[in-house]
């Protein structure tokens, strides 16, 4: 199976959480708009997860956000998340200057294009 | 990278985008001349952070003639923040009212109309006592419509009544109407 398949999996399986507590906000690249459109409505900055697609990604994502060490929800609730394969989107990658396989990258959510293979970032106004 | 310091990256993040919003997207709302995505930040903001003071502001946007992409975005963003910072519900389900009874655009009569509805009590308390008030005959015609749709209570009176009666009569009828949908669903 595709490891970009074994990802988007893992994030759509992460669990509920407490429903008082502030629900995380993962999106898989498919639903990049959504995500942005999410930041926009809430206010909240919008980060791009870049993993490996393999096994080291599922295993990131995992332990980020579903494994007993996860990042507390009550962080992962004041941001929009948007995990992307690197190698797909490598281009995009590098523009926001990611010279590793994997790592962290803020936008806001007025900022970012709908993703396909030529995203980019443009960044014409707010935070980055 | 351990769980705990991408944890303590979007811990940063956060810190750093309340403190660039705070300072520039409530600046933002303020000015006249800002570009559209920046104002609909400010006014998210504004809204999502529940920051009062904003609502001559608000509604002058509500009203501004918008021509770009994000036009419906705003409306829909300025009624959200209007509702949620109001200190006067009253004040500005009135507001919302008779602009969603005067406003010749579509989207900017909808989405006050919307505003309206979601104040639910409160909305229908300001038609009422706008019904009482000396507006133009066609405004009360389409208040008393507005009236009766959000409420689901008839008029006690036809609808021309409101166009042709004096503020006395006007007073009477409202008064009769007000105690049918306090009978129906209550008032604050």
């Amino acid at each position: 199976m595709p490891h970009t398949v074994v990802l988007l999996t893992a994030v759509l399986c992460l669990p509920p959480g407490d429903a008082t507590a502030p629900q995380a906000r993962l999106f898989p690249y498919a639903q990049a708009e959504e995500a942005r459109r999410l930041a926009r409505r809430e206010c909240k900055p919008l980060v791009v997860h870049f993993i490996p697609d393999t096994d080291v990604g599922v295993r990131q994502l995992e332990e980020f956000y579903a494994g007993p060490d996860r990042i507390p929800t009550e962080v992962l609730g004041a941001v929009v998340i948007v995990v992307v394969p690197t190698e797909k989107f490598a281009a995009f990658a590098r523009d926001l200057g990611l010279t590793t396989p994997g790592g962290y990258r803020t936008l806001s959510g007025y900022d970012l294009a709908p993703f396909d293979e030529r995203a980019v970032a443009t960044c014409r106004t707010g935070f980055r | 990278m351990p769980p705990a310091v991408a944890g303590g990256y979007l811990q940063s993040v956060v810190k750093d985008f309340e403190k660039f919003a705070k300072e520039h997207y409530t600046a933002a709302l303020k000015s006249p001349d800002t570009a559209p995505d920046l104002l609909l930040a400010g006014i998210r903001y504004v809204e999502t952070r529940r920051v009062e003071g904003h609502e001559r502001r608000l509604r002058e946007v509500l009203t501004a003639a918008h021509k770009n992409a994000i036009a419906r975005d705003l409306l829909e963003a300025t009624v959200d923040a209007l509702l949620a910072t109001s200190e006067d519900t009253i004040s500005t389900a009135q507001f919302l009212a008779i602009t969603a009874c005067s406003d010749s655009r579509a989207a900017v009569a909808a989405a006050c109309e919307s505003g309206v509805r979601r104040l639910r009590a409160a909305g229908t308390e300001a038609i009422l006592q706008e019904l009482t008030k000396p507006h133009p005959p066609i405004l009360l015609r389409k208040l008393a419509r507005l009236l009766a749709d959000i409420s689901k209570v008839k008029s006690p009176e036809p609808v021309t009544f409101w166009q042709k009666a004096d503020e006395a009569a006007r007073g009477q009828a409202t008064a009769v109407w007000r105690s049918r949908i306090v009978e129906k669903r209550g008032l604050p």
